[in-house]
């Protein structure tokens, strides 16, 4: 199914958690930050959080800034 | 040893923000360089117990980047809203920061203008009052407009952080005397932010009464970033003891003839 | 509030702090911009007495800077002088055998219009404390009835109400004026025996509720004399600056009174203000308060008026009359409150102004507001 992943159209399984979302894409889980549709995900929900189509999440991290 | 002079202990002067003690009046930001690596050591040098981060999309061909891991362990952080453009932005950024884990402060950085990178004032002040409302320890970046900072003040914000030019342009303290008046009038402390090209500069803002400076592109982009941090450490530290011991007294020859209070003497 | 301020210096500036600073500290403070409460104090200090010429270049090039070259005019008209206190420095004083008077609204009427042909377009209104005799609503009448005949009316009466100060302002004053007196609880205490004026801290609120009702111009100051003036000089610019910083839409201007001759046999404790002390206050004030007018009542004599002109003042009284009636044929209905020492009329005022090289300002301020 579509889902939308940082602004880009992305083709992912059915069936696939957040928490696998981010696996798959191999990011630092301890210091990422997710976004649902908007709404912030805590970490605690990546796991039990199944993606539907049209989703879209932000995933977020802190780069050098000023 | 002459214990009339007293020898200065940054940590007896520390700066009270948000409920802690800092000891360091030099905060740094980690934009701008050239990699991440060299971060560690710049921070080190530089002394810096608050340093900004901003948050970023993952980078897909890094995705296991994240200045984090370059952060000494007590460090604070203190991420940034750059990207923001409105209130509403600032405000979701903050959420998404503090949801990282990384402690409740927030610097406030809306941005419109793109072209000098200037803050919006009137943004800046709503993203601050709703962010107090929700238990954020704010800082917002502002340009020195006195009446904006009485109302950042009155909305609760921690601290004051004026521009002293614009952002990357290293041009020093470009509104020192807006900086100035914001020092005499505003009860919070006032972090000089953007624009400090040099340790110089930041020894003036400091001696003027600044709280602070927060220090970025001029480190980040110096030749060696890391002896530049340390000088920044040592002219801030140089400017605040410069501050606290007052300044130097301008002898008075006196005046041969006394023409405007000389009319005590007659009669 | 500010008597906040008073307690914390009252610690940190005992008595003996005076004596205790040099014409080092003296000449540090001359080299600052901007002054804190502590150099304001070592400017009233004795030390400060050899550098009053320097402070004296300081504060005139600081005044013109602020203020340019120009004088404020206005002038006091009494309304009533019935009082139930009995301070022991003022002719009005209940117990005073004095003619009791109160002009009826057509006799302020009369009295306005003979103020405002000599040109003096700022009139400053007082009375007497009396509730019964000149009342809120007493003052409210004539304020409205002056109102169309000046572009700005100043009120001197005792402490009112936020309430108060708003109905008032509304009817078209647009400045208060209110002296603490002594900022010193114990000689407060000692010089007001009895009436409403005993009390120290609803007058010493005053200005805040005035400001709070809208008030955008407040002018305070201690009478100078009543206690240690130096105290009472520092105290008066704190609060000052204590109003600037906290109504910062509201203009303040701090006057200099020194106790005059009156009727009554009151002899304070506390050492004179002479004139060299005057000078000191007037310059410490103008260096601590940039921006803070400067008012000077005719309480002075004309020399001292003209000498002490180009050092920092920005506003005079000129033609004043402190007696209840006078300006026009009601002729002095009431007795004065203080003698006057520069009794010249306003064009002689005018003339000394200019032959300073100042510019006489009939009118700073116009009342634009619709009248509720």
């Amino acid at each position: 199914m579509q889902i939308v992943v940082n602004g880009k159209a992305q083709e992912i399984l059915s069936e696939c958690t957040v928490f696998q979302l981010l696996e798959d894409k191999a990011v630092t889980l301890k210091a990422a930050v997710v976004e649902l549709n908007g709404i912030i995900l805590k970490q605690e929900h990546w796991q039990s959080t199944l993606l539907q189509t049209s989703d879209s999440l932000e995933i977020l991290v802190f780069m050098g800034g000023g | 040893m002459n214990d009339i002079i007293q020898s200065f202990n940054p940590s007896d002067d520390s700066l009270l923000i948000g409920g802690v003690n800092l000891s360091s009046r030099l905060f740094v930001g980690t934009g701008k360089f050239s990699s991440h690596e060299i971060v560690p050591r710049v921070l080190e040098a530089s002394g810096a117990q608050v340093v900004t981060m901003a948050l970023r999309r993952v980078d897909w061909k890094n995705p296991q980047e994240n200045i984090l891991n370059y952060m000494p362990q007590n460090t604070i952080l203190l991420p940034n809203t750059s990207g923001a453009r409105t209130a509403e932005e600032a405000v979701r950024i903050a959420r998404l920061a503090q949801a990282a884990g990384c402690g409740n402060w927030v610097k406030i950085e809306v941005v419109q203008d793109q072209r000098y990178l200037l803050p919006d004032n009137w943004e800046t002040l709503k993203a601050t009052e709703q962010l107090v409302k929700e238990g954020f320890v704010v800082l917002p970046y502002m340009s020195p407009d006195l009446g904006a900072a009485r109302r950042l003040q009155d909305a609760g914000a921690a601290a004051i952080m004026p521009l002293g030019s614009p952002i990357g342009s290293n041009r020093g303290l470009q509104t020192k005397e807006l900086i100035r008046i914001l020092i005499e009038e505003i009860s919070l402390p006032i972090i000089v932010d953007a624009g400090i090209g040099r340790p110089s500069e930041a020894a003036e803002a400091m001696e003027m009464g600044a709280a602070a400076v927060l220090v970025n592109t001029a480190i980040a982009t110096a030749g060696d970033p890391v002896f530049m941090a340390q000088a920044f450490r040592l002219a801030v530290t140089a400017g605040r003891l410069g501050y606290l011991a007052g300044p130097g007294e301008r002898r008075f020859e006196a005046a041969a003839s006394s023409p405007l209070i000389g009319f005590l003497q007659e009669g | 509030m500010f008597y906040e301020q008073i307690t914390e210096w009252q610690q940190r500036l005992p008595a003996s702090s005076w004596a205790s600073f040099s014409r080092v500290d003296v000449e540090r403070v001359l080299a600052r911009e901007t002054l804190r409460p502590q150099d304001l104090a070592i400017l009233l200090s004795p030390a400060a007495l050899s550098y009053l010429e320097p402070m004296a270049k300081k504060a005139q090039a600081l005044t013109i800077r602020h203020f340019g070259r120009t004088i404020g005019l206005f002038t006091p008209l009494y309304l009533a002088n019935f009082c139930s206190n009995s301070c022991l420095y003022c002719s009005f004083h209940a117990g005073n055998e004095i003619v009791r008077c109160k002009l009826t609204v057509e006799q302020a009427l009369k009295e306005g219009e003979a103020i405002s042909s000599t040109g003096l377009q700022h009139l400053l209104l007082l009375t007497g404390e009396s509730r019964t005799q000149s009342g809120p609503a007493y003052i409210e009448e004539c304020v409205r009835a002056l109102r169309p005949m000046f572009a700005s009316l100043g009120l001197e009466v005792y402490p009112l109400s936020t309430e108060e100060y708003r109905r008032l302002y509304e009817a078209g004053i647009d400045s208060v004026t209110l002296f603490q007196e002594t900022y010193d609880e114990i000689t407060y205490a000692e010089v007001h025996p009895a009436g409403p004026k005993r009390n120290y801290h609803y007058r010493l609120e005053a200005p805040d509720r005035a400001c709070e009702a809208g008030i955008s111009s407040v002018n305070i100051g201690a009478l100078l004399g009543l206690s240690d003036w130096r105290r009472d000089a520092f105290y008066s610019a704190l609060h000052a600056d204590y109003l600037q910083k906290n109504y910062p839409g509201v203009e303040v201007s701090i006057s200099v009174p020194r106790l005059r001759p009156y009727a009554g046999s009151f002899n304070p404790t506390a050492a004179p203000v002479t004139d060299e002390a005057l000078v000191q206050i007037i310059l410490a004030y103008r260096l601590f308060l940039p921006r803070a007018g400067l008012t000077l009542s005719t309480r002075e004599n004309p020399q001292m008026r003209e000498n002490l002109l180009p050092l920092g003042i920005t506003r005079m009284s000129a033609g004043a009359l402190t007696s209840v009636g006078g300006y026009s044929e009601t002729d002095n209905l009431g007795s004065a409150q203080f003698e006057i020492a520069d009794e010249r009329s306003v064009p002689d005022v005018v003339q000394m102004i200019r032959a300073k090289g100042y510019l006489p300002a009939f009118c700073d301020w116009v009342n634009m507001r619709k009248v509720q």
